[in-house]
């Protein structure tokens, strides 16, 4: 209980600081007061501005996030199960990737708008036209989570495969497995509790580059799109109002993860 | 009936020249007998295991199990190691099967057949467990239930209770014998301890390093069960330990 109190003595002066200073200033488009956050926050359903409800932006957000860091997934796993088991494949790619790795994911957003455009989903499937969450998913921003997501992915599946005691590999060899069986019922398993907390801190910057991803052109929704409109029009109670969802959201999926960890990690010991 | 026959073997080092790990093995293990090699560290045991289970190949010679030379590993020649022997995301009853599994039997025969393979060391009723819920020495009886699920032609094993106290160890030895006078497999059974080649061994192999190589093999000349206090056991010992202290 007294822990609890301490941790939130810093986070109560501060509000008070800020609904202090807010009130002091009397500027509402440079520092808001709180209960106009908090009206905004309070109906999350209605719309703000001409863009569409926080809900709706949040829904956006994730389906982008959770689409841009599926494909991550999907494409990291295994190729860092190839690189933690071939040393061949470990030299072939481990120099190119490891030259990409350090370039921060913004750093491709000219290239990738170059590339993609405004080009979305619906494009591709003109049936998605029809509702305004799913034809508002550009590639361009699945690209930059993408490349967010999939460094953390792929480095720590490719450390958990190299952990595998060897023990465990050749046991299985001497009971028969091999190939796909020796992948499927050793490697993959073997390795889930580091692909899991892999897969944890690649949703972790898949999230944080989002914001940047609905910066760009053609993008004309979504949670990180609706801060920055609220800013074009003055209205910082909605851009405060946006970064706590979004902060809110990336802490409940790196919890929802963390207790997934834990879960397997009792059962693994 | 298990043949090495003159098999050498060399690791290559880093620096492009080639160590001699064993050199000239010759040892015939009959069916059904339990051979226990013994030596310090550094001559060669786990290598001339690692051989016999396929997972290393010879720089010459070969090794012929029942008229097959051994090409890889397989199922007829199982390991037991000493650490990382279960899997820690399989209940224990899981961990048995997964030989089962992967030969593609079936889901009610290989639990049933896991199932026989756990009653025979002792450990029906942990079936459901995961292993970090059980001792050192239940996992390394799991580990043997496991090996003897693939009924394997050979049993290997690779210092299994090294890594265990010394009570602990010793009763797991007498399971071991006891499992083996009902079963009649063939056991390779690797360890530095002196005291465990005797207890449990009809012949024991001694090896010694700088080559690798067998010195001697004695025939363990005691009735079982084997009382570790007894004159015959001690004089074993002591003709093992001059043996392996020579120069």
């Amino acid at each position: 209980m007294m822990q609890f109190l301490y941790a939130l003595l810093l986070p109560a002066a501060f509000l008070g600081v800020w609904q202090a200073l807010a009130v002091g200033l009397g500027k509402p488009a440079v520092l808001p007061r709180l209960e106009d956050i908090g009206l905004v926050l309070a109906h999350p359903a209605e719309m703000v501005l001409i863009s569409g409800s926080l809900v709706e932006g949040m829904l956006i957000s994730l389906l982008r996030v959770s689409l841009g860091f599926t494909l991550a997934a999907l494409v990291a796993v295994p190729l860092g199960m190839l690189m933690g088991h071939s040393r061949i494949a470990n030299k072939l790619l481990d120099p190119t990737l490891e030259l990409l790795r350090p370039i921060p994911p913004l750093a491709w957003v000219p290239l990738v708008l170059a590339w993609f455009g405004i080009r979305g989903l619906s494009d591709l499937i003109p049936a998605l036209s029809g509702s305004v969450i799913l034809s508002s998913i550009q590639f361009s921003a699945l690209a930059i989570i993408f490349i967010g997501a999939f460094f953390p992915i792929l480095l720590s599946t490719v450390q958990g495969v190299r952990g595998i005691p060897v023990e465990y590999l050749e046991s299985a060899r001497t009971m028969g497995a091999d190939g796909f069986t020796l992948l499927r019922k050793v490697l993959f398993p073997a390795s889930m509790p580091a692909i899991l907390t892999g897969l944890r801190i690649g949703l972790g910057v898949g999230w944080m580059c989002l914001v940047a991803a609905e910066m760009m052109p053609g993008s004309s929704a979504g949670i990180g799109y609706l801060i920055w409109y609220a800013y074009e029009m003055f209205r910082t109670d909605v851009v405060v109002a946006g970064i706590i969802v979004i902060g809110v959201i990336g802490f409940g999926m790196d919890r929802g993860f963390r207790r997934l960890e834990r879960a397997l990690a009792r059962q693994g010991g | 009936m298990l043949e090495i026959a003159q098999v050498s073997k060399s690791f290559q080092h880093g620096n492009g020249r080639a160590m001699l790990a064993v050199s000239d093995l010759n040892l015939t293990v009959r069916e059904g007998e339990f051979v226990c090699v013994v030596g310090t560290s550094g001559c060669g045991k786990t290598t001339t295991l690692r051989m016999v289970a396929g997972l290393e190949i010879p720089s010459s010679g070969s090794i012929i199990l029942d008229c097959q030379a051994i090409q890889g590993p397989g199922v007829e020649r199982c390991v037991v190691f000493q650490r990382y022997t279960l899997y820690p995301w399989r209940s224990v009853l899981d961990n048995v099967a997964f030989g089962l599994e992967v030969r593609g039997m079936g889901r009610r025969e290989r639990r049933e057949r896991a199932g026989q393979c756990l009653d025979l060391v002792g450990l029906a009723d942990q079936a459901g467990a995961y292993p970090h819920q059980l001792s050192g020495g239940m996992q390394q009886r799991v580990a043997v239930a496991r090996a003897l699920a693939v009924q394997p032609r050979v049993l290997l094993m690779d210092e299994p209770f090294g890594a265990l106290d010394a009570r602990t160890r010793v009763a797991l030895q007498c399971e071991l014998v006891k499992i083996w006078e009902k079963e009649r497999k063939t056991i390779l059974f690797i360890t530095h301890s002196i005291a465990e080649a005797v207890s449990l061994a009809d012949r024991v192999v001694v090896m010694r390093s700088n080559p690798g190589r067998i010195t001697d093999v004695l025939d363990i000349d005691i009735p079982r069960p084997r009382d570790r206090h007894s004159r015959a056991f001690r004089e074993y010992h002591a003709a093992i330990h001059a043996l392996l202290d020579q120069d």
